[in-house]
């Protein structure tokens, strides 16, 4: 009884989660503002207000920052281009995908569930949050907070603009806000390198496969980043009308008739063999036209400068799928 | 002859229920199939159904994703909400009446917690079946919650030899508290499956395909109709309680496993495709007895009309409310269910 309350909980949870990520005024930014914001960049030499942070807590950043815990895999990416490998003592289990850089022997916690007491024997001077860990409004870092420890929250980013926001807190907070430039107007870059090339084309973006296993269909509309990604490349969002990150039904998907169908879902072998599968689309354009593709994750998930170069890889496939079908109708 | 007389007003006026009942659920059926989040025109479906019924052709006017949401997507869809709200409710009628408590189901036994440590075992070490791959996680689900019941019940019976109803919902309690135990040391040993975990056990009706549907429809009216025609006395019996269902001659020990067993079965299989739903499984049974009496002849076969229908009531409003965003159906359940049943439950004590 407890557990099916629990898991009611969570479903509304996660549906007003859903409901709520939504911000209409982050949809304004389009292809313009992402080219105009490479020179807005460059211009804005002015350090963010580091006296809160991206979440709007207050914040008292200590001076030296000598022992950084980075509990969120974007961040952790960021601090180790900013040079400061070296400096992270402590990072969350997804941040494990970039050891390689850090310390083997660095202690791991669950962002959702951290150990304070061993986050706390770390000493650190800062420790960086997401937003993912206050699910359900309750601050697991509250305790580090009391305890006099520097936690600054980085909530998940919504727009391209916030993320670079967030890669310049990052910078500022550490000492490192020349280098953070240097991040952002690699994003800058390597966006404008992206051309309008999707023609329009009807994109569904698939974070899960709605068969027996995962029975939703997960998916986003605007009012989030990943829909100014798809913007910039000319492509169309089946779901544009929506807000924030959704769950749809298969029927509203299929009769939406998408040309390309786009996918994160990384935990089956063949993600993609296993779309084309679905039982009921075979009539989908995406489908008959086997357009359906497979896009890294990590690179797409996690909010970073990083973003840009899955623009770069998600035009790269969608230009494919266009061109493929032309000479098919050909 | 008076008592005789009342006696058949009371039948006729029963039977003219079940008939209502039957064709109000059969109305219901057909109004989820006709609204959903794509508008279908009333004529085309006509024109679908008949070209997949005699086996010609489907009228080439009608756009082919048309056709494959009506028929793929959204028939299975419904069919399969209706047998899922049948077979829980059937069993919480069990559940109820086997241990005299109004508020018990087959949850209490551990089916839904037994059912998610089955996914996540199967997501964590990544087995899939040979054949039938889409079926691993509902089938793992199957039967570690059935086997989860199963050591409820054999737990209570090495405890306490006449499987008393204190002990075996003591013992329920305990095995799912422990199970779900096991269940969250797993999901935060692997960090990366607890979403995918957590996804399955919300569950959803949103991809049943027709091979899941039939099998739901073939388990839970096998295992309400087994349940009717074999044990709707013993169950009647047994509603006065453990001494006066012995001291009448009914063998407790065996009836009562079999019928926790199928329950389990019932439960296992609607956890098993749409994940874990509350309080169609407790509505459902208490309007049933309200309206039709005790007897658990009619209130087997209502149960399992009624908890249809507001099975699929709810899965109608959940893929339609907020269309093209889906509500997860156990949240429509609750959200409608828990202050109905509340209604129905303390109007019947005040009385």
């Amino acid at each position: 009884m407890k557990k099916k309350i629990a898991t009611l909980i969570l479903a509304a949870a996660m549906l007003t989660c859903a409901a709520c990520t939504a911000k209409p005024d982050d949809t304004k930014a389009t292809e313009e503002s992402a080219a105009s914001s490479a020179e807005a960049s460059a211009i804005e030499t002015s350090m963010p207000d580091i006296s809160t942070d991206r979440a709007g807590n207050a914040i008292e950043v200590p001076e030296n920052i000598d022992k950084i815990v980075s509990l969120a895999p974007s961040t952790t990416e960021v601090l180790i281009e900013l040079g400061l490998a070296d400096k992270i003592v402590g990072i969350d289990y997804y941040s494990a995908d970039y050891l390689e850089y850090l310390d083997a022997d660095i202690p791991q916690f669950d962002m959702m569930e951290p150990d304070c007491e061993l986050i706390a024997s770390l000493d650190p001077d800062i420790v960086f949050t997401s937003g993912m860990s206050s699910v359900g409004g309750v601050n697991p870092f509250l305790p580090l907070v009391e305890a006099g420890y520097c936690v600054a929250d980085i909530p998940s980013s919504e727009s391209l603009d916030a993320i670079r926001d967030d890669i310049k807190f990052i910078g500022a907070v550490t000492g490192k806000y020349d280098e953070s430039l240097d991040l952002v107007s690699y994003m800058d870059e390597t966006l404008a390198t992206v051309s309008e090339v999707g023609n329009g084309a009807k994109v569904l973006f698939l974070m899960s496969i709605p068969d027996a296993n995962y029975p939703s269909l997960y998916t986003f509309g605007s009012g989030t980043y990943m829909q100014e990604m798809l913007d910039i490349i000319g492509a169309t969002n089946v779901f544009a009308d929506q807000e924030g990150w959704i769950s749809v039904s298969s029927e509203d998907a299929i009769a939406a008739d998408p040309d390309v169908i786009l996918t994160t879902v990384n935990w089956v072998e063949d993600p993609v063999g296993d779309i084309l599968a679905l039982e009921g689309w075979e009539n989908v354009t995406a489908i008959k036209n086997a357009a359906v593709y497979y896009v890294d994750a990590n690179l797409c998930s996690r909010p970073n400068e990083h973003i840009a170069d899955a623009v770069v890889e998600w035009a790269g496939l969608i230009t494919s799928a266009g061109t493929s079908s032309d000479n098919e109708a050909a | 002859m008076q008592g005789a007389k009342t006696k058949t007003v009371k039948t006729i006026s029963r039977q003219a229920g079940i008939v209502f009942s039957v064709l109000a659920c059969f109305f219901i059926l057909l109004i989820c199939i006709r609204f959903g989040s794509v508008h279908i025109p009333l004529r085309d479906m006509a024109r679908i159904t008949w070209a997949h019924i005699s086996g010609s052709e489907v009228p080439s006017d009608i756009q082919k994703n048309i056709v494959s949401i009506f028929w793929t997507i959204r028939l299975p869809r419904v069919l399969a909400a209706f047998f899922v709200g049948g077979a829980l409710s059937v069993s919480g009628l069990a559940m109820q009446a086997l241990l005299q408590n109004p508020l018990a189901s087959s949850y209490t036994m551990g089916v839904s917690s037994g059912a998610g440590l089955g996914a996540a075992v199967v997501l964590i070490t990544g087995f899939t079946l040979p054949v039938a791959k889409g079926l691993s996680l509902p089938l793992a689900g199957f039967i570690f919650g059935s086997v989860t019941v199963i050591g409820v019940l054999a737990l209570s019976k090495a405890i306490d030899s006449f499987l008393s109803n204190t002990t075996v919902i003591l013992i329920g309690m305990i095995v799912s508290l422990f199970v779900t135990g096991i269940l969250n040391l797993l999901s935060t040993l692997n960090p990366d499956h607890t979403k995918q975990i957590w996804m399955w056990m919300t569950g959803s009706l949103s991809s049943i395909t027709w091979l899941q549907s039939e099998i739901l429809a073939v388990v839970s009216f096998l295992g309400a109709l087994f349940l009717l025609v074999f044990y709707s006395k013993k169950l009647d019996i047994m509603t006065f309680g453990d001494e006066q269902a012995k001291a009448m001659g009914v063998d407790m020990n065996t009836a009562k496993i079999v019928i926790v067993l199928i329950t389990s079965v019932l439960t296992g299989v609607s956890v098993a495709f749409a994940g874990v739903i509350g309080f169609v499984d407790l509505a459902a049974p208490h309007v049933v007895r309200r309206i039709f009496g005790p007897s658990h002849k009619t209130a087997i076969a209502m149960s399992f009309v009624y908890g249809g229908a507001f099975m699929a009531l709810a899965d109608l409003i959940s893929r339609t409310v907020l269309s093209p965003r889906e509500i997860p159906v156990g949240a429509v359940t609750a959200l409608i269910g828990a202050p109905f049943f509340a209604y129905v439950f303390f109007a019947s004590r005040r009385k």
